[in-house]
């Protein structure tokens, strides 16, 4: 493919230029630094691919426009690039086309690397390719044949690491993947082995169980004897306390004196003497009880007599005592009584100082009141006083009547009217009208003067006239012959008015009253006096009373005291007061009640000597039981009793051995039952022997038989010691046997599990289990690894091979760059490995760090230049300034590399170098270049020599 | 007249070893192939009544030395009583896996039992009618390996009765750890009628003239690499005559190793995906439960025998976008595996022990490609050239692995290790290769 025409219409600096024309084989773009050489570069480098956004690319001025017309196989083809899109392709009839038809499918790094070529790409590790990418790189370099074998140790690597990852990295069995199931056939080995040596000690457990069975046999045997044997001690020991307790009993009862007391001590007399005792002292203690309480309240008397004092004053002492509280309540009445009569008294008095302050206490002037006072007379005498009184009121008005001018006054009052009268009719001359006004009001008062005049003498008449009747009543009234009323009548009323009040002058001294007392005064104080004379009178009835009753007790007191005198502590002279009386009731009751001690004494005495005469009886009924009974004691029935009752105990006492005997006997028998029947079986045989067929074993056999056995144990550490042997031997026995038969059950399981046990079979199945899982992935593993075994054979063999004849092209190339300097490259040894190895002529090896820069370059173009011509269709290849460091020996020579390569190619030469333009013409010779000058981004055409000008100018510049 | 006995032959009943690869099963198909080989001890009992045979001959292995239980032991124990009571004889020797030693049976065996010792050699006269018919001359393993020519001790007096050998061995004169012997050595030995051999696990017929020899094979196979009915002979013999043979079939379960292509079309359809799969094995399995099962090629005492089940062991091989599929999802050929196993229910059963999956990708054809391309042309060289090519067979066990043993006892193989037999190293070999390829094809793009 040959780019025929180029227009780059926006592309950084390039502008709006149109590379018209362009050469089919070598074509030289001359231009300075800055000119646009890369920037063309660019522009061919993506021109397949478009401009890829963020590539650090020169920016448009609007938007990325190229436009190339391109022929392939003698085919025009049209590409058209805008903006970041991919190219556009067509054909020249206008069919679309594949820019993979013009450019071989190539991927932009492959191309990048070997067609656009400048001092980046000639070096180990170019400029944009990224560390990770050299082994890219380097299957790039390599070419598609070598590729693939380059792949191989990765590839290889990825199945081992599966493998690895499986059964890590030799595929041993206890680890990874493999590792459960290596364990889990280890465990069913394990499990297998445990099972098998079961196996071989199956015979041995079987004949063990037959001795263990044979064994069993005979210690049931012995563990039967030694049972009863444990049996006949345990009874020896449980009845050991019975049977030495029921020996000793036997012993005591067999005594003369227990059997004469058990067979002649009368049934019953225990009792009746017991009681009888109890009764006794009772009574004695009752009687000492009394007795002593007496001779307490004694003192200093003689008990007996002052008992006796008190018997015989028993009567009078119990009637003193019923009559305490009678004549207590007639002291108390009496004292209460003069109390009051006492009170009233003073209040009597009282009374009387009350009305008369200068009473001396004596009743004379109030008797004298009563007797010389009639009350009547009294009244009488008040009320003609007062009638009189009355008299000489009206007595005294008439007087006033007839002594007094009642018209005086009125005159004066005629005398004025007429003066007004007579001065009205004056003033009427001369004022008509205040002279008849006062005419008529003249006129008018005198008028009024007679009216008035006629009216009061009426009223004095009148007066005088009533009031003189009235004292002609009063007058009648008291009896007084009144011939007129007149001043003798008046002087008549006067001398009865004196006679009057001396009467009441007397009234009024008798009975303290002044003068100003009124008429119902008199009446009222003598009905006062006359009270309290009643009131003295009452007291002095009273008083004889209460003399009366005083007279009465006095002689019983009298009679009280000298009782409590005679029996009792009292020495007190008795008053009739309640608290004189008090304490002598007391004195009386004590006396009362030391009567009453004296009677318990009497009684208590009568009763003891009762008791004793039944003591005296029942010694009499008790004389049979044989015993000497001491003197003294026979003499003191208290003791007497005592001894019958203590032989009575006694024989009670083996009366209970007797019967203690018989429950213990009983017991024994029933404590053995039908084990420990048979266990005495042999003994029991032989007292079977000596009684009837038919009688069945008494609790004596048994006795007998427990005997002989106690025979051989004469001590109870003996039976203790025997017992302890007989256990420990039969425990030893049933010890053996329990381990035997746990053995023999345990055997017996194991020996039933063995007989169905699928252990084995298990084990075999986790085994097979874990193999059939392990298989699988063993195989896996060994698939992975042999197939990386063969890629690595593959590799080996590969690279053995074909390794010399990889770069065959490239040494070619090399080796003329070089004049023969170098003779061949060959690949790493890994392939994949970043670098070539350069054999020298004389047969070293060079690594491209030990080469010059200038050869290391050159050892790169070689091996591009190599690739190139490899791709399919040929594509234009673009060097930038890729020869400078050659030295011109060797620039020459890498300039004829590029004229043969332009024979196949369209190559763009991109320089700033006249040097190299000038070199370019000279070995191109015949077959001419195309040369461009390219200034400040435009393109114009040229031939060699003026584009060396313009180079040399510019340089210079 | 001459003298002739009827009798049947059996050797390597292994018992109390279960068969493989019933986990996952039904509980009473677990336990019907836990007892496999006891109920293959039964049927041949069974056969020994029904057929009224004049004695029973075990050459060997009556055990597996790894299940030695008492509940082996009862079993042998109550079915030789079972033939006591029909006088029924049987004679053994044990073999290398169940050495006499210092051994003896676990159970007290019934007096029809005759087990040949190991120091000497056995010899029993069978008598018919007070005249002694045949010989039986046999000799026990002492130990796991038995390399001396026990062969060499069979020598019966004379011919004048039927003379029966019974030896274990694998009939290999370099096998040192078997008896070492060959059949020559074995026709060397003189007045022989009959070698009753036991140790192969398959059937077959050594010698059918006289004196005859043959191996009866295992009653009941034990995994997958013990395929086929497995029986025991029935045979005649009649003095100065070969024998007649039949296979009496016994196995209840019989083993079956099937490999599937999934680049091969199923009733015309290309496997395309799971369910294509599915549909391919059960069509297959119901096949199989169709049709005739295969025995060997030895005439049958009973032609209408039919297991009680097959254990089959599914290889899938083959390229295709299957691959894919399977390898992307574990639980993918667990269904496939499921939906097999439900032919357990089957009569016969079919129980699917495994599904084997050594399928690849889509990839070309190696043929088209070695034309056009160097390395895989390269690549099936090398894996060709690797079993034979000293170097490369070196590197290559390597390569297997320590889990593999390449050095190896196929009767007492290491259980924590894998047997690298050679069918087995043979099939790494071609899955790695396939694997290979497959590698070398990645990211390539075929013209």
């Amino acid at each position: 493919m040959k780019i025929q025409r180029l227009y780059i219409g926006d592309f950084g600096i390039l502008r709006n230029q149109t590379l018209d024309e362009l050469g089919p084989g070598l074509v030289v773009i001359g231009g300075p630094n800055r000119s646009g050489k890369t920037t063309f570069m660019q522009v061919l480098r993506y021109l397949a691919y478009g401009f890829p956004q963020g590539a650090n690319l020169p920016p448009p001025t609007h938007e990325y426009h190229v436009e190339a017309a391109m022929t392939l196989d003698d085919e025009l083809w049209h590409l058209r690039l805008t903006g970041h899109s991919k190219p556009r392709v067509s054909r020249p009839q206008g069919e679309p086309g594949s820019i993979d038809s013009l450019f071989g499918g190539l991927d932009m790094f492959t191309y990048h690397q070997l067609f656009t070529i400048s001092l980046d790409e000639l070096r180990l590790l170019p400029e944009g390719v990224a560390k990770s990418e050299q082994a890219k790189l380097q299957s790039v370099l390599l070419g598609a044949g070598l590729a693939h074998i380059a792949r191989l140790p990765k590839l290889k690597a990825e199945l081992e690491a599966e493998a690895e990852r499986i059964g890590g990295k030799h595929g041993n069995p206890k680890v990874r993947m493999f590792k459960p199931y290596y364990t889990q056939i280890e465990q069913g080995i394990q499990q297998r082995d445990d099972a098998l040596a079961a196996m071989d000690e199956y015979r041995t457990m079987v004949e063990r169980l037959a001795d263990i069975e044979a064994r069993i046999e005979d210690l049931k045997n012995q563990q039967d004897a030694a049972a009863q044997h444990v049996v006949r001690m345990e009874i020896l020991l449980r009845n050991y306390e019975d049977y030495f307790r029921w020996s000793e009993l036997g012993r005591i009862l067999s005594e003369p004196k227990v059997q004469r007391l058990l067979s002649h001590y009368p049934d019953g007399l225990l009792e009746k003497a017991r009681v009888l005792q109890e009764n006794y002292e009772a009574a004695l203690g009752d009687f000492e009880e009394k007795l002593s309480a007496l001779r307490h309240q004694a003192k200093d008397r003689d008990v007996k007599e002052w008992q006796e004092a008190l018997l015989a004053r028993a009567d009078d002492l119990d009637l003193a005592f019923r009559n305490l509280s009678g004549i207590f309540a007639r002291i108390n009445t009496y004292e209460k009584r003069r109390e009051e009569q006492q009170l009233e008294e003073r209040r009597l008095q009282t009374d009387i100082l009350a009305m008369d302050p200068t009473w001396r206490g004596d009743f004379e002037h109030l008797d004298r009141i009563v007797t010389e006072v009639d009350e009547d007379q009294l009244l009488r005498a008040v009320r003609e006083h007062q009638i009189l009184e009355e008299a000489d009121r009206i007595i005294q008005r008439l007087k006033q009547i007839d002594v007094a001018d009642f018209g005086k006054q009125f005159r004066t009052y005629a005398a004025g009217a007429a003066l007004a009268v007579v001065l009205g009719v004056i003033i009427g001359i001369g004022v008509p009208v205040l002279g008849i006004g006062l005419a008529v009001a003249g006129v008018v008062g005198l008028g009024l003067y007679y009216v008035h005049r006629t009216i009061a003498d009426n009223i004095v008449r009148d007066e005088r006239r009533t009031l003189r009747e009235k004292l002609q009543e009063i007058a009648s009234s008291i009896g007084l012959p009144l011939k007129a009323v007149s001043s003798e009548g008046f002087q008549q009323f006067e001398m009865r008015r004196e006679q009057a009040e001396t009467r009441l002058e007397f009234y009024r001294d008798i009975l303290g009253l002044t003068e100003a007392a009124d008429g119902q005064r008199y009446a009222a104080r003598l009905a006062e006096f006359r009270q309290l004379w009643h009131r003295h009178k009452d007291l002095e009835r009273q008083a004889g009373v209460l003399e009366d009753e005083l007279n009465a007790i006095l002689p019983e007191l009298e009679k009280l005291s000298e009782l409590a005198g005679e029996l009792g502590d009292w020495t007190e002279d008795v008053e009739p007061t309640a608290a004189s009386f008090s304490r002598l009731a007391i004195a009386i009751e004590k006396a009362w009640e030391d009567l009453q001690r004296a009677k318990e004494v009497q009684d208590a005495k009568i009763k003891l000597a009762g008791l004793e005469g039944r003591i005296a009886g029942l010694i009499g009924e008790a004389r049979y039981f044989g015993e000497e009974v001491d003197s003294q004691v026979q003499q003191d029935p208290s003791r007497h009793l005592e001894a019958v009752i203590e032989a009575g105990e006694e024989r009670a006492k083996y009366q209970r051995y007797v019967e203690e005997r018989i429950t213990i006997a009983r017991r024994i028998r029933h404590s053995l039952g039908r084990r420990e029947g048979a266990a005495l079986q042999t003994a029991l045989d032989e007292a079977a022997a000596v009684r009837d067929r038919d009688g069945a074993l008494s609790e004596a056999d048994y006795l007998k038989v427990l005997d002989s056995l106690y025979q051989e144990y004469p001590t109870g550490m003996d039976l203790q010691e025997g017992s302890r042997l007989a256990e420990e031997a039969a425990s030893r026995i049933a010890s053996e046997l329990q381990q035997l038969e746990e053995e023999r059950a345990e055997l017996g399981r194991t020996i039933a599990a063995l007989d169905t046990d699928q252990t084995l079979a298990e084990a075999q199945k986790t085994i097979d289990e874990a193999r059939g899982h392990l298989e699988p992935l063993a195989r896996r593993f060994a698939v992975h690894r042999v197939a990386a075994f063969f890629l690595d054979v593959l590799y080996k063999e590969f690279l053995a091979e074909a390794r010399d004849s990889l770069l065959t092209r490239a040494s070619e190339i090399l080796r003329e760059l070089t004049q023969g300097e170098y003779e061949q490259i060959l690949p790493m040894d890994d392939l994949t490995e970043a670098g070539f190895q350069v054999t020298a002529q004389d047969g070293r090896e060079f690594l491209p760090d030990a080469l010059s820069r200038g050869t290391s370059e050159q050892l790169f173009l070689a091996v591009r230049l190599g690739r190139i011509q490899e791709i399919e269709p040929p594509l234009p290849v673009i060097f930038d300034d890729s020869l400078v460091n050659f030295d011109r020996r060797h620039a020459y020579q890498g300039v004829r590399a590029l004229k043969r390569l332009a024979q196949r190619h369209q190559v763009f030469v991109l320089t700033c170098h006249p040097e190299l333009v000038e070199l370019i013409a000279d070995v191109q010779g015949q077959e001419p270049a195309q040369y461009w000058q390219l200034d400040r981004g435009v393109f114009s055409r040229s031939d060699w020599q003026s584009l060396t000008r313009f180079l040399e100018a510019r340089g210079t510049a | 007249m001459s003298a002739s006995v009827r009798f049947l032959h059996t050797a390597d009943l292994h018992l109390g070893i279960p068969v493989q690869g019933f986990s996952g099963a039904s509980r009473a198909l677990e336990n019907r192939l836990m007892e496999a080989s006891f109920e293959a001890w039964r049927r041949i009992c069974d056969a020994a009544l029904v057929y009224d045979v004049d004695f029973v001959l075990v050459a060997g292995d009556l055990y597996h030395q790894e299940a030695r239980s008492v509940k082996a032991a009862r079993c042998l124990q109550e079915e030789v009583r079972r033939l006591d009571e029909a006088g029924i004889d049987v004679y053994a020797v044990y073999g290398n896996h169940d050495p006499l030693g210092d051994r003896h049976e676990l159970l007290d065996m019934p007096k029809n039992f005759h087990a040949c010792p190991a120091d000497e050699l056995g010899f029993y006269e069978i008598e018919k009618g007070g005249v002694t018919v045949a010989r039986i001359l046999g000799v026990s393993y002492k130990s796991r390996r038995e390399a001396r020519p026990l062969h060499a001790m069979f020598s019966p007096p004379d011919d004048a009765a039927i003379n029966i050998g019974l030896l274990h061995t694998a009939l290999d004169p370099k096998d040192r750890n078997y008896v070492p012997c060959s059949m020559q050595d074995l026709l060397n030995q003189h007045y022989m009628d009959y070698w009753a051999l036991g140790h192969v696990h398959q059937p077959r017929i050594i010698r059918s003239g006289l004196p005859t020899i043959a191996y009866p094979g295992t009653p009941q196979g034990r995994h997958p690499g013990e395929q086929g009915v497995g029986g025991c002979l029935l045979v005649e013999l009649s003095q100065g005559k070969a024998g007649e043979m039949k296979f009496v079939p016994i196995s209840p379960y019989v083993w079956m190793e099937i490999e599937i292509a999934i680049d091969e079309p199923w009733e015309n359809e290309p496997i395309m995906n799971l369910s294509d799969l599915e549909r391919l094995l059960r069509g297959k399995a119901e096949q199989l439960l169709e049709e005739e099962v295969r025995m060997p090629d030895i005439p049958l005492a009973d032609t209408s025998w039919q297991p009680e089940g097959y254990l089959v062991r599914w290889v899938l091989t083959g390229r295709g976008p299957v691959h894919e599929l399977l390898a992307e999802a574990e639980e993918e050929s667990d269904e496939l595996l499921y939906s097999l196993r439900e032919f357990q229910e089957h009569r016969p059963f079919l129980w699917t022990e495994s599904i084997q999956i050594q399928t690849g990708p889509a990839l070309p054809k190696w043929d088209d490609m070695m034309e056009s391309w160097p390395l895989a042309r390269q690549l099936k060289l090398i894996a060709e050239s690797c079993l034979s090519d000293a170097k490369l067979r070196k590197q290559l066990d390597n390569a297997l692995g320590q889990i593999w043993e390449t050095n190896y006892d196929p009767e007492h193989p290491n259980e924590t290790k894998l047997a690298a037999t050679p069918e087995v190293v043979a099939g790494i070999i071609e899955q790695a290769k396939e694997l290979a390829y497959e590698k070398l094809l990645e990211g390539v793009e075929v013209q």
